[in-house]
């Protein structure tokens, strides 16, 4: 439902191009591109060139040797073997059976250095492309690509992170604004404030909204801005939002998908992430934890991996066949990875000098692998990147121009680290 | 101790007389009406009205209390005939309890930009900032309190905030101190000039960066507390990764040179030395000087910054905006205003309170929203002035990039000269180095003392704890002489006392030895000095040449900032009037466009009216041509007759010819026949009138063919003079369809120089309001919008008894009736307890509508979590339904009450008839649900985008 004096029609959207032009090259102080406003519905065109980010943080550090970059037969190889993938010539480690089906599709970078090896530090280096100063906050991935690749039109969040709990916003848009926060669905909980209190009979609703608007109008006649524009149309986006609220409900994914995700926690926040990413939300993170395995390497790792493998490689499998992976970026990440040496308690610490990351999708090289490491894992041998390069990357993946910069109040805040770049040969 | 001169002084005052910043000022005039005037002097655009009564009303009552009035206050209000009322309610608002309320949570955002709290409550902070507000504290000493706290002193602890909530972190505290303080936001300028701002140095940032450098949090185990420490030494010293130009700086304040510092000698330097578990405290505190020297009225950014924060405030929108953006490239919008309030504010000894009120009393602040009709005579004036203006404007960036090049030649000899102290600086360093050894065993010596004394402690406890169990067990002895444990018990503890006060003794003679030891080792040092001090006067010395071309420079800088500033301010004015004139262009345009509509449209109807005219012309002819045609129809029709009737006497003729052809040839061979004879002869007696008639026919027939080719020959003229006039109809007709489409070509430019207007009108607009001449639409902010929903559904007043039974314990209203101070005292206690009650209402909103930490949080944006908050959390629905609001109106039956005290509460107007009539409908058409529908109606008011923006 649109407010009246919206109604979309060519004129207004003339209008109110000119007016939002003259807007920006004004204030600049008003966050979220208002070039929603000249956009009237989303067709299924725009639905289909709409990006997408989808990304797995494997939380407390997967290991690189237990997954993308397997070392057997050397000393710190540990008791797995690598096993042949769909890319002729790549190997996996064992422990991924069903992805190892996908790597037709995926792409592996091998030669990680972030030198951080402080979970905190180490997950604030991943998820921000830029090294930690003090003072300074950095948006997140996930509000950066919900600002700069989001519908602004859309009522749906841009930004959404499914965790095992909790729930509300998170503190990760810094500058960008609280609209841009990852919005988590603890365990998959559906955001709040999206159903109409029963107090509130749907008719009396409509009434009420239809009475909003007419204040609105008598007052904006008199004066009307961009804010005004953006407060007024944050209502009508609720409204969409409520509309769609079942795309948080897994339970409407039929009996055999939620058989073939895995009825356990992970599998069903794969489902829903499938379900998110194809109902249009720009970022969706999961994470699973926990793999900060500093004694019982091996153990946890089987355990972790053989919850994750299928449930990933099918939602890979998935948004291949709709057609979705063109537009959608997958990764996964860590803060850090495992150290090659094995400790004395049979476990892997935390390693950030030389591990991986696996990424496919969007203009993402399918099979690609970049960098190397040497016989042990210990060292980058070649094609070193860091988080700053890999950050490049995802962006540029879904088209998103590095170079540029966000204006925030007026001021301009690069979009990515202007120290690094994306990683060229990964990127089609 | 020695100290540097101050060299910089005299060059700081030159430059503050050259231009003016402290020029003497009076006071006594009110400051309102002399905004007033600057503003109208320099004002390119029209201004707005004044905001009507219940405008201000509203604006004046969010800005000074964070708060709505209530529709009692507001009836009165705008029933109120006196002259002054306006300036009487000001007067009343900042007298109320909800003012300091207010103003601490604005100075919290300002200071803390919702930082998280980690060593001072938010409570402990606001307490401290309503109380100064209580106070009317002056700007500079809550800024010294907040700068200078170390956290110790409990009254001062809360002022801490800001450096201890940011944990002490230089670089964090460099920047916002720089922006929040000197509105400067250097952050760019951590690693090199700033690349977009010219005039952010990278010396000014480290400047900054060298008063923080050297505090620290200090964690106090046994109170479990934190607090601030400092040491004595560490320098700034910065690189540029773009240049590679480096150095190292001293403390400097923006726009001023390196500070002129104390040299303690080590050993000397601290009046609490650091230790383990000791919080330091250096005999000269950096960040205490920052304190003084900022707040001491000298230093102009910190005073324009504050000045501009405040009107920011206010205004809604800063003379330099934003407001942590000072600098030339980004002038005031008004720089006479800006110097006006700051110089005034500085006389004033930074009475907040003072300028709050001279600002909201300004016309300026009491603008309407409305934007004002288009100014001809304005847009006529651009039109004179811009080539003045743009001349001027060439001019001053002329002397400003004459006067950049200046300095930054001056900035090159600087740089060179630096270089020239390296070896100054190298021994003095190296001396110090000499000191720092020879300091090592008074340090270890007084460690070891230290240690010593721990020790002589614990063992004078154990003397006198053993004394006391001897004398008890001697006694014990003496009562039972022939117990043998009891006497082996007096051996054993004899024994230890002697052995302990041996040890004591040992002890004690550590100690003299130790102290023996520190005295001689403090000899040594003493001793040692005077080649540091030595070095360190050479060193001076050799500074002397780069401290003046430093000074130099700094001049130079200056010089170029102030010539950079009137030329920026100058392009503002020119960008302004270039507005103006565009829109006056597109004025002339869109007018010229419609002008040139009629002209063509009268051409049009003229082409049309020819076209009708031929159409009759054509018809004539057409109908003549067709008149013709019968009549050549009849000739000819004639003409065949007559021809038919010839040919048939012809034949008949002809035949009777024939006959006496043929007879003739019978007699011929019959001569004589007489009855061939007399055939012949009747034969012959036939033909005569036979032939005369044919001869009759054909002449007629004649006759006919001549009268048909007559007509022939008319109708062929007649078709000719139709063809001509279709000829010229076509013509015509021709005529009209260019018309047409001139008329077309006509209309269709009228709402595209329409639009051109239209959008030179936003831009005006904009300008406008940046000028100060139309009110800024801006959004309440966090906490005014909270308070604005709480107030207005009514749910604030119910906490007041509660409140009051609170206060009632420790001030009870018995004991205020004799002491108005006391009244006062206890009226701000129920408030701000009242505003405790609500913090958990005011945060929901907080959450949602401020910023995340850190700069910008007067940025707006709108959320889809808002507007599903407001739609469907149960705060904003249920205030509505179970407010006093409510209450208030559910007695009343007339629909034009309901809607008018709905009106009053909520936007602090009364209805109009529209929106009497609404109401009307609604409950009408809702009469069942009467509750619901008045919870409706609220709601939908308390959403409505005037709630939001109109203040």
């Amino acid at each position: 439902m649109r407010c009246n004096y919206a109604c979309g029609s060519g004129e207004h959207t003339m209008a109110r191009r000119q007016f939002l032009g003259t807007m920006a090259a004004g204030t600049g102080a008003i966050f979220g591109g208002m070039s929603m406003l000249a956009r009237p519905a989303i067709s299924a065109e725009l639905n289909k060139q709409q990006k997408r980010v989808l990304v797995f943080n494997m939380h407390g550090g997967l290991s690189q040797l237990e997954s993308w970059d397997p070392k057997p037969g050397t000393p710190t190889g540990g008791p797995f073997r690598a096993i042949n993938t769909s890319v002729p010539g790549t190997q996996i480690c064992e422990l991924w059976p069903e992805t190892a089906k996908q790597m037709h599709r995926l792409a592996i970078v091998r030669s990680v250095n972030t030198g951080e090896d402080d979970h905190g530090k180490g997950i604030k280096a991943m998820m921000t492309g830029r090294r930690e100063m003090p003072g300074v906050e950095n948006p997140s991935l996930g509000a950066v690509v919900a600002k700069a690749v989001s519908n602004e039109a859309s009522g749906l969040p841009g930004h959404i992170q499914i965790t095992a709990g909790g729930g509300g916003r998170a503190n990760d848009s810094a500058y960008l604004g609280p609209k841009y926060a990852g919005l988590y669905l603890g365990n998959g909980q559906p955001p709040a404030n999206t159903v109409r209190p029963d107090a509130i009979a749907a008719a009396a609703d409509e009434q009420r909204n239809a009475m909003r608007r007419a204040a609105n109008e008598r007052f904006l006649s008199r004066r009307r801005t961009a804010m005004t524009d953006a407060y007024t149309y944050s209502y009508e986006q609720a409204q969409q939002l409520m509309a769609q609220r079942d795309i948080f409900d897994v339970s409407k994914e039929s009996e055999a998908d939620q058989a073939r995700y895995g009825k356990h926690d992970l599998g069903r926040h794969c489902l829903l992430a499938r379900r998110l990413i194809e109902s249009g939300i720009t970022y969706v993170q999961v994470s699973h934890s926990n793999y900060d395995s500093h004694n019982e390497n091996f153990i946890f790792h089987g355990e972790q991996i053989g919850e994750f493998d299928r449930p990933f490689a099918t939602i890979v499998s998935d948004l291949a066949d709709r057609g979705l992976l063109e537009s959608t970026l997958i990764v996964v990440l860590s803060e850090f990875g495992r150290t090659p040496n094995i400790n004395h308690l049979v476990g892997r610490d935390h390693w950030g000098k030389a591990w991986s990351v696996l990424l496919g999708g969007g203009r993402i090289v399918p099979g690609a692998v970049v960098g190397k490491t040497n016989d042990k894992g210990t060292e980058v041998t070649d094609r070193q990147v860091d988080h700053g390069h890999l950050f490049h990357t995802y962006l540029q993946a879904v088209g998103v121009d590095t170079s540029k910069s966000f204006d925030i109040g007026g001021r301009p805040i690069p979009i990515a680290d202007p120290a690094a770049s994306g990683i060229k040969e990964l990127l089609a | 101790m020695t100290t540097r001169l101050p060299a910089c002084c005299l060059i700081l005052f030159s430059f503050v007389a050259a231009t003016g910043r402290l020029a003497v000022v009076s006071a006594a005039e009110p400051l309102a009406p002399r905004i007033d005037q600057l503003i109208d002097a320099g004002q390119v655009g029209p201004v707005a009205s004044l905001a009507s009564d219940s405008e201000f009303l509203r604006r004046v009552t969010l800005d000074l209390t964070g708060d709505l009035p209530s529709s009692v206050e507001a009836r009165a209000f705008l029933d109120d005939a006196t002259p002054n009322k306006r300036e009487l309610l000001v007067d009343r608002l900042l007298a109320s309890p909800r003012y300091p309320i207010h103003m601490a949570n604005v100075f919290d955002v300002m200071l803390m930009e919702r930082r998280p709290a980690t060593h001072v409550t938010v409570i402990e902070w606001q307490k401290y900032l309503q109380e100064a507000f209580v106070a009317n504290k002056s700007y500079d000493q809550l800024a010294r309190e907040i700068l200078s706290s170390d956290g110790v002193d409990p009254a001062l602890r809360p002022a801490a905030k800001f450096v201890m909530d940011r944990a002490a972190e230089p670089n964090l505290l460099a920047r916002d101190t720089a922006r929040v303080f000197f509105g400067m936001d250097l952050q760019c300028a951590q690693c090199h000039d700033h690349p977009l701002v010219d005039h952010y140095l990278q010396t000014d940032y480290h400047g900054m960066y060298a008063f923080f450098q050297r505090t620290t949090l200090f964690a106090d185990a046994a109170q479990k507390k934190s607090f601030l420490a400092e040491t004595s030494h560490g320098d700034a010293s910065y690189k540029s990764v773009f240049t590679g130009d480096a150095g190292q700086t001293r403390p400097r304040l923006p726009g001023e040179n390196e500070l002129d510092e104390p040299r303690f000698r080590q050993g000397e330097d601290y009046s609490v030395a650091p230790a383990a578990n000791v919080r330091s405290v250096p005999k000269y505190s950096r960040r205490a000087k920052l304190a003084e020297l900022a707040t001491n009225g000298t230093n102009r950014q910190f005073n324009v910054n504050i000045t501009n924060r405040l009107w920011a405030q206010f205004m809604g929108r800063g003379l330099v905006h934003p407001v942590d953006l000072h600098h030339p490239d980004n002038p005031p919008s008004h720089p006479a205003v800006l110097d006006l309030i700051t110089n005034e504010f500085v006389a004033m000894k930074y009475d907040m309170r003072w300028l709050v009120r001279e600002l909201v009393l300004t016309k300026t602040y009491q603008r309407s929203i409305d934007l004002p009709a288009d100014p001809a005579p304005q847009l006529a004036a651009a039109v004179q002035q811009t080539p003045v203006v743009e001349a001027e404007h060439v001019r001053l960036k002329g002397i400003a990039d004459a006067s950049r090049k200046a300095a930054d030649a001056v900035r090159e000899e600087w740089k060179a000269a630096r270089k020239t102290l390296e070896p100054a600086e190298a021994a003095w360093k190296a001396a110090e180095a000499e000191v720092a050894k020879i300091k090592k065993p008074v340090d270890d010596a007084l460690v070891a003392l230290a240690a010593t004394a721990v020790a002589t402690t614990a063992k004078q406890t154990a003397i006198t704890a053993v004394n006391e169990a001897a004398a008890k067990t001697t006694e014990a002895a003496k009562l039972l002489p022939a117990d043998k444990e009891l006497a082996g018990a007096v051996a054993t503890f004899t024994a230890k006392q002697t052995q302990l006060a041996m040890e004591l003794a040992a002890l004690q003679k550590q100690a003299t030895d130790q102290t023996a030891a520190h005295a001689a080792a403090g000899v040594k040092l003493t001793e040692g000095y005077p080649p540091a001090d030595a070095a360190y006067a050479a060193l001076v010395e050799a500074a002397k040449p780069i401290d003046a071309a430093r000074a130099k420079f700094l001049v130079a800088w200056n010089q170029h900032k102030a010539d950079a500033a009137l030329a920026g301010a100058q392009k503002k004015k020119l960008e302004q009037l270039q507005a103006h004139v565009a829109l006056n262009t597109a004025i002339a345009s869109a007018a010229a466009a419609q002008a040139a509509v009629e002209p063509t449209k009268a051409e049009l109807a003229a082409a049309m009216l020819a076209v009708e005219q031929q159409q009759v012309e054509v018809t004539k002819q057409t109908t003549a041509v067709a008149e013709m045609d019968k009549v050549m129809v009849e000739a000819t029709k004639l003409f065949d007759e007559s021809k038919v009737a010839f040919v048939a006497k012809q034949g008949v003729v002809q035949s009777v010819v024939e006959a006496i052809a043929k007879t003739d040839a019978v007699l011929a061979k019959l001569p004589g026949d007489a009855e061939i004879t007399l055939v012949v002869a009747k034969l012959k007696e036939k033909h005569e009138p036979l032939a005369k008639e044919a001869a009759t026919l054909e002449q007629a027939m004649v006759a006919k063919d001549a009268a048909a080719k007559d007509v022939a020959g008319k109708l062929a003229a007649l078709k000719q003079t139709l063809v001509v006039a279709t000829t010229e109809m076509a013509t015509r007709q021709q005529t009209v369809t260019s018309k047409t489409n001139i008329v077309n070509q006509a209309v269709a430019a009228v709402p595209t120089t329409q639009a051109a207007v239209a959008s030179g009108r936003v831009q005006l607009a904009e300008l406008w309001t940046n000028a100060a001449g139309v009110r800024v639409l801006k959004q309440l902010n966090p906490e005014q919008l909270a308070w604005a929903a709480l107030q207005s559904t009514g749910v604030v007043e119910p906490q007041r008894p509660g409140a009051e039974a609170e206060i009632e314990k420790t001030i009870p209203k018995a004991s205020v009736a004799a002491d108005p101070a006391l009244a006062k005292t206890r009226e701000f206690k129920v408030a701000s307890q009242i505003h405790e009650i609500h913090r958990g209402n005011v945060n929901a909103f907080t959450l949602l509508y401020g910023g995340s930490a850190g700069p910008g949080q007067d940025d707006f944006f709108a959320s889809v979590d808002q507007a599903l908050f407001v739609a469907n959390g149960g705060s904003v629905i249920g205030w509505a339904g179970g407010g006093q609001l409510i209450g208030r109106l559910m007695p009343l039956i007339e629909p034009k009450a309901i809607a008018e005290e709905m009106y009053l509460s909520v936007l602090t107007r009364r209805p109009n008839d529209a929106e009497i009539a609404e109401t009307t409908h609604q409950l009408t058409a809702r009469a069942a649900e009467r509750p619901a529908a008045l919870r409706d109606l609220i709601w939908a008011l308390v959403t409505s985008a005037e709630f939001r923006f109109n203040h």
